[in-house]
């Protein structure tokens, strides 16, 4: 085999789960992880695309009508509302934009805000605004997302039980295609994890943000036991 | 990986930690431009909707920056089960 085309099979084969290359001894316990693993991860995306298109912290029940901490209570700015000033009109776009804007909320208190009685009429609409807004994804797409990922797992065993037989896990190019790949997924999803789910979620006006004492215990302990169980998944693999 | 004793020794030790910090900066710069993409086209349609009152309404855009989170969030965790078991 020369060596580009075998280089290139063995990224292919990379796609391949090594659970069709193991043993018999090892194929249950690894199957039992792959399947938690996956599991996990099922749960934790699928939360997210059901909940794509829905404000996140404005329907927490404790706090209906936003938090202390700035004004990202206008997730959605009514369509009727005409923004009079440019900054305004920014401004509100980026709002708009911004699903829980904090970035922007610090940026606001230089621009000229609207009187008080416009931010109570808007929160009173939001409701509606969320109703309408939970419909710009479309339940085509949600589904598209999570079938997307439900069908990736399987292809890729099939793919590594069709290139099995070229198989060889210390193969120098395969070790470096392996690993790059993990490295760099490692990357993607330290940033996903930390940035966009941890950092958000509880401190930069996601869901837990202003989260009362009860939900706090129960997402810190949520969060604690998945750290843990998948560290064991990872331990047990 | 990378200390599998097949490599034998490796030119630079901590070549697994500058992947991620690429794959870190990757899935930050393709998020951060997607959500600049979306901000500008926002930002468009909406100074359009303030020329024509009640047309086009900026909210029927298919594309948000949680769309855009969510592609991330998506792509790395297809592209992590890709290969996830030694």
């Amino acid at each position: 085999m020369r060596p580009n085309s075998k280089t290139l099979t063995n990224i292919v084969l990379v796609i391949g789960l090594t659970l069709v290359v193991a043993g018999d001894s090892t194929f249950i316990t690894l199957f039992v992880v792959i399947v938690f693993h996956q599991m996990f991860e099922g749960i934790a995306l699928g939360t997210r695309i059901a909940a794509l298109g829905q404000p996140r912290s404005a329907d927490s029940p404790a706090h209906p009508h936003g938090h202390g901490l700035g004004h990202h209570d206008h997730f959605h700015e009514p369509k009727n509302s005409m923004p009079t000033t440019l900054a305004e009109e920014l401004g509100a776009a980026s709002d708009h934009q911004r699903t829980h804007a904090h970035v922007h909320s610090h940026a606001h208190d230089a621009h000229p805000r609207k009187p008080s009685t416009a931010e109570e009429s808007d929160s009173t609409t939001q409701p509606t605004e969320a109703c309408a807004s939970s419909h710009t994804v479309s339940m085509r797409m949600k589904l598209l997302l999570a079938t997307a990922f439900a069908f990736v797992t399987p292809l890729g065993m099939g793919i590594g039980i069709g290139v099995l037989k070229n198989f060889n896990g210390n193969d120098p190019s395969t070790v470096i295609a392996i690993g790059t790949l993990d490295a760099l997924s490692a990357g993607i999803l330290v940033w996903v994890g930390v940035v966009e789910m941890w950092a958000h979620d509880w401190m930069l006006g996601g869901e837990m943000t202003t989260a009362g004492p009860l939900r706090t215990v129960l997402g810190m302990i949520g969060l604690i036991a998945g750290m843990a169980l998948m560290s064991l998944l990872g331990k047990w693999a | 990986m990378f200390a599998n004793e097949c490599l034998g020794e490796l030119a630079f030790e901590s070549t697994a930690s500058a992947i991620l910090m690429a794959g870190l900066f990757l899935s930050f710069l393709v998020e951060y431009l997607g959500i600049r993409l979306v901000q500008w086209h926002g930002a468009k349609s909406a100074a359009k909707s303030v020329e024509s009152p009640g047309g086009a309404a900026r909210h029927v855009s298919h594309a948000s920056p949680e769309m855009v989170n969510i592609a991330v969030l998506e792509a790395g965790v297809i592209f992590h089960s890709l290969r996830e078991y030694p």
